[in-house]
């Protein structure tokens, strides 16, 4: 007995051994490259960022981060390699080493190495910012999400890529060199494109562009070329706008990436010749199946909607997990075909649903306000993760009004607005530069000490100001009963608090968020929870140059800051500041979308007030 | 005893190889010769359960070879293009025995160092004959009933190759162990194999030995009067020919008995019998199956 199994587990630590030694070896490589890189450029040109303007977390650890889940992938994708090269692939399928075992300890090494990056990016990304957010099972989604979106695709499509002309150069330092170069030409073309063709034109929804210093990030990381194609093809479409409606365009784009991305996608299998070498370890109907599970993981990324991308990028992964697990277990092929077949389907279905019902899945063309047409702007600097905050967000939300199709708009950034946010931070609202008010929220007063320069405060909270007139502010959630929102309780609610507006109005008070009401000069501030109002008028906004403010203002959008715009025709822009990338902030606000739908309803049936 | 059962493997609608049978009884030497894209590598790889056949049946004692462990134990496969799990030589060893029970790695490393190969030599600061003969070390130390090579002697001076063929021989004799070359370069194993398997479009042409395929053909080198027209007899007797000042280098597919009657009845001022080389049957027959490249002109 004994002695049986010491003869079938050897032949596996045999093969594990020397899988462990390229492994390391390329994995080395490829660190050593992207680390290079990193330097090189002052980037990580495998996600794209930007990483030296990102002063809100350690920049360091950031790119660290990415450096190291970045290599961690590309180890766990070279797991694969025997699958790809021709010699290994014939030398592995020959030897005294079942097929399934082959595959599974594969797997296994792709796995663990998937789960070491995964650990390194939860460590090394999250404690940056708060680590309390993890009393939120939300914020473990949100993680997971992100850390899909930003670095396992991303990896795979690089490694894709990697393989691709490794394969063709059949050496793999050639193949790692041209791959860095290739890195390296990327960026600076996609850079080019950005800073010379124009940013706007091409509706960089992706993009977050801080004009002031020529930086930006390449956000969601995945395959520059692809990036720059699709800024071409923006740029092509962009020219025929004036004849073609935008959703047409917009839909006509997107089908032309998707065809343009599968046949990449199909052309790098073709260049690897997985068909022909896979075609011992996988039935036909995986290979097959393949490129099109593989290519649900992309279209997310081209139509840029989150939900879809969770959806589709789960339902292509559980269509490979599955037709692996087939491979591995049902080795009858005639009932493993059906069953594959079923279980895509499964899993497509619920994907497919979100496509009607997102609100937030509907792309817009937009144009940003000129300056002078703001009539106020709202700055939200909350701190969204924590469930309290979302909720806190909503009530904050009902007054500046948020809309799906700000969203949208919420992905793109505006260099005036930046810059008035660094200067709004340092210096109060005297170097604005803007004649208009504006107002914050913040969960985070303490750090802001928003109270030494206010005019005015309005606070949540119980409030210590005896005088405070208090309005009993409902959250949504109190409209529900037993899951059903109660209409006709919230109508009652509307009509009450309505009626206190008027009431304050009419004895000169300030209405929460009444914008008619903020003159210049004036700060409102909403302090944390609670279900006071409180106001506080602060003569002395000068703390411009003041050090003591300066090291915790930096603090304040740790995670992200929300700006509104209303307009002086009426309507509203919201926009996000962030250093992370998109694909987080996109999270979080779907998060406040859907606790602030029916807002977004009442909102839409108000007419043109919100665009 | 490998059996090859009405093999046929496919690629798609491409018929790779096509309806092979053989049957091979230990300590057999034989060669897979072909043109280029005749199958051969295909072949091996099929017998050795790289591939999946789409029919038909690959039988070592009885037991198919497809994922089949136990068979696969007494298999071993020298590929084409080569791939070491390892760093070094040493590396290599380690990693063979690890799926060869017999693998012997004293004749290994005496092998090695035979051919002035050091142990922990890196793999990749060997040269293309050097990394070849790591493998061909592998391969005769590994202890399995079949070796299958696939151009294995590319790339080896003639030295070492001399020197393998004659170990590979030794094997076969003494320890029954069939070697199986696939190889489109005939020199190579001219006074290597017992049998050969000619190849040609996936199918196999001619499953014989190399004495009965140099046997089959008869060359004489024919003298003739100037202005003596052999267009007749060439089309009716001669399977190729060439011309240079009245001499003819004909090739018959027969004996050299029957071949002298033959070049009689055309009274030739000389005739010298030509002795074949095995290169020059192979060629034979292939252009016979309809494999020729002519009509090329440089100038």
């Amino acid at each position: 007995m004994q002695l049986k199994t010491s003869k079938s587990f050897k032949p596996l630590i045999g093969f594990a051994r020397s899988q462990i030694h390229s492994f390391i070896f390329s994995g080395l490589i490829f660190t050593v490259v992207m680390v290079a890189i990193s330097f090189a450029t002052g980037s990580n040109p495998l996600f794209g960022y930007e990483v030296q303007d990102i002063s809100y977390i350690d920049t360091k650890t950031m790119n660290f981060a990415i450096v190291l889940a970045a290599a961690a992938f590309l180890f766990a994708a070279y797991t694969f390699k025997p699958f790809m090269f021709r010699n290994e692939c014939d030398t592995f399928l020959s030897l005294p080493i079942r097929k399934t075992s082959l595959f599974a300890l594969q797997t296994i090494f792709g796995l663990f190495c998937i789960l070491l990056s995964c650990l390194i990016s939860f460590c090394m990304f999250y404690p940056a910012m708060n680590l309390n957010r993890f009393a939120d099972l939300s914020v473990y989604a949100t993680a997971v999400k992100s850390t899909f979106c930003e670095i396992i695709l991303p990896a795979c499509f690089y490694y894709l890529l990697a393989v691709t002309l490794i394969a063709k150069t059949k050496n793999f330092l050639s193949g790692a060199s041209l791959f860095a170069a290739f890195c390296l030409f990327s960026f600076f073309i996609s850079k080019y494109i950005v800073a010379n063709i124009g940013i706007d034109a091409m509706g960089v929804d992706l993009y977050e562009i801080n004009a002031a210093n020529q930086t930006f990030y390449f956000n969601a990381g995945i395959l520059m070329p692809t990036k720059i194609v699709l800024l071409l093809l923006r740029l092509v479409f962009s020219l025929g706008s004036s004849v073609v409606a935008p959703a047409v365009l917009q839909t006509i784009v997107q089908i032309c990436l998707i065809v343009l991305v599968f046949a990449i996608f199909l052309l790098s299998l073709k260049t690897v010749n997985l068909g022909d070498f896979a075609r011992p370890f996988m039935p036909k109907p995986f290979l097959k199946v393949l490129p099109f599970a593989i290519l649900l993981m992309v279209i997310p990324f081209l139509l840029e909607s989150s939900a879809l991308f969770v959806l589709l990028i789960l339902a292509g992964v559980l269509a490979v997990i599955s037709a692996v697990l087939l491979l591995l277990f049902i080795k009858q092929k005639k009932r493993a075909i059906p069953l594959f077949a079923g279980l895509l389907v499964l899993f497509l279905i619920p994907s497919f649903i979100p496509l009607t019902n997102a609100p937030y899945s509907a792309k817009l063309t937009y144009e940003m306000p000129d300056i002078e047409d703001i009539e106020c702007v709202y700055f939200d600097a909350l701190q969204p993760m924590s469930m309290e905050n979302y909720d806190y967000s909503l009530s904050v939300n009902r007054y500046q009004f948020t809309s799906p199709d700000a969203i949208e708009k919420i992905l793109h950034l505006h260099e005036t607005i930046v810059d008035n946010m660094k200067k709004f931070d340092l210096m109060g609202t005297e170097s604005v530069g803007i004649d208009s008010p504006i107002a914050v929220a913040s969960g985070g007063c303490e750090i802001f000490n928003v109270d030494e320069y206010a005019d005015y405060i309005y606070s949540l909270e119980d409030g210590e100001e005896e005088e405070t007139e208090v309005f009993e502010e409902k959250h949504r959630r109190d409209f529900y009963v037993n899951g059903e929102f109660d209409v006709e309780a919230y109508e009652a609610y509307k009509q009450a608090e309505e009626e206190y507006q008027i009431e304050q109005e009419n004895a000169g008070e300030w209405g929460l968020f009444q914008t008619e009401d903020i003159s210049d000069n004036y700060w409102m501030y909403i302090s944390d929870l609670g279900l006071s109002i409180e106001k506080k008028t602060v003569n002395d906004l000068n703390v411009y140059g003041n050090d003591d403010y300066s090291g915790d203002i930096v603090e304040i959008p740790s995670y992200v800051a929300r700006f509104y715009y209303q307009l002086k025709d009426g309507r509203f822009f919201c926009r996000i500041y962030t250093p992370l990338p998109v694909s987080w902030i996109e999270t979080d606000m779907q998060a406040i979308m859907q606790t602030d739908e029916y807002l977004s309803k009442e909102q839409e049936s108000a007419g043109d007030f919100y665009e | 005893m490998l059996e090859v059962k009405n093999v046929v493997k496919k690629f798609g609608n491409y018929t790779a190889v096509s309806n092979m049978n053989l049957r091979l009884e230990p300590g057999t030497i034989l060669g897979l010769i072909g043109s280029n894209g005749a199958g051969k590598s295909t072949i091996i790889r099929t017998l050795t359960g790289v591939y999946r056949q789409e029919e038909g049946e690959v039988l070592y004692d009885g037991q198919p070879v497809y994922d089949n462990v136990d068979v696969k134990r007494d298999l071993f496969y020298f590929p084409d293009e080569l791939y070491f799990a390892g760093a070094t030589v040493k590396d290599t060893a380690n990693f063979y025995r690890c799926f060869f029970p017999n693998f012997n790695l004293q004749l290994f490393y005496q092998l090695c160092d035979s051919f002035k190969l050091k142990k922990s030599q890196p793999i990749f600061a060997c040269s293309k004959g050097m990394k070849r003969q790591v493998m061909m070390n592998a391969a005769i130390a590994s202890g399995v009933k079949y070796i299958y090579l696939d151009e294995a002697f590319d790339g080896l001076d003639a030295v070492a190759r001399q020197t393998y063929i004659k170990l590979f021989i030794e094997l076969s004799h003494e320890k029954g162990t069939c070697v199986i070359v696939a190889t489109h370069n005939i020199r190579e194993i001219d006074h290597f194999c017992d049998r050969l398997c000619l190849l040609y479009k996936s199918n196999v042409i001619a499953d014989t030995t190399p004495e009965e395929l140099l046997s089959r053909r008869t060359r004489a080198i024919v003298e003739m009067p100037e202005n003596a027209d052999l267009t007749a007899f060439i089309e009716e007797h001669v399977s190729s020919y060439e011309c240079r000042n009245n001499k003819y280098t004909l090739t018959f597919t027969k004996s050299k008995e029957e071949t002298k009657d033959l070049i009689d009845t055309l009274h030739p001022l000389s005739v010298e019998y030509v002795a074949m080389t095995l290169e020059d049957a192979f060629v034979c027959e292939l252009e016979e199956s309809g494999y020729a490249i002519k009509n090329i002109e440089v100038v």
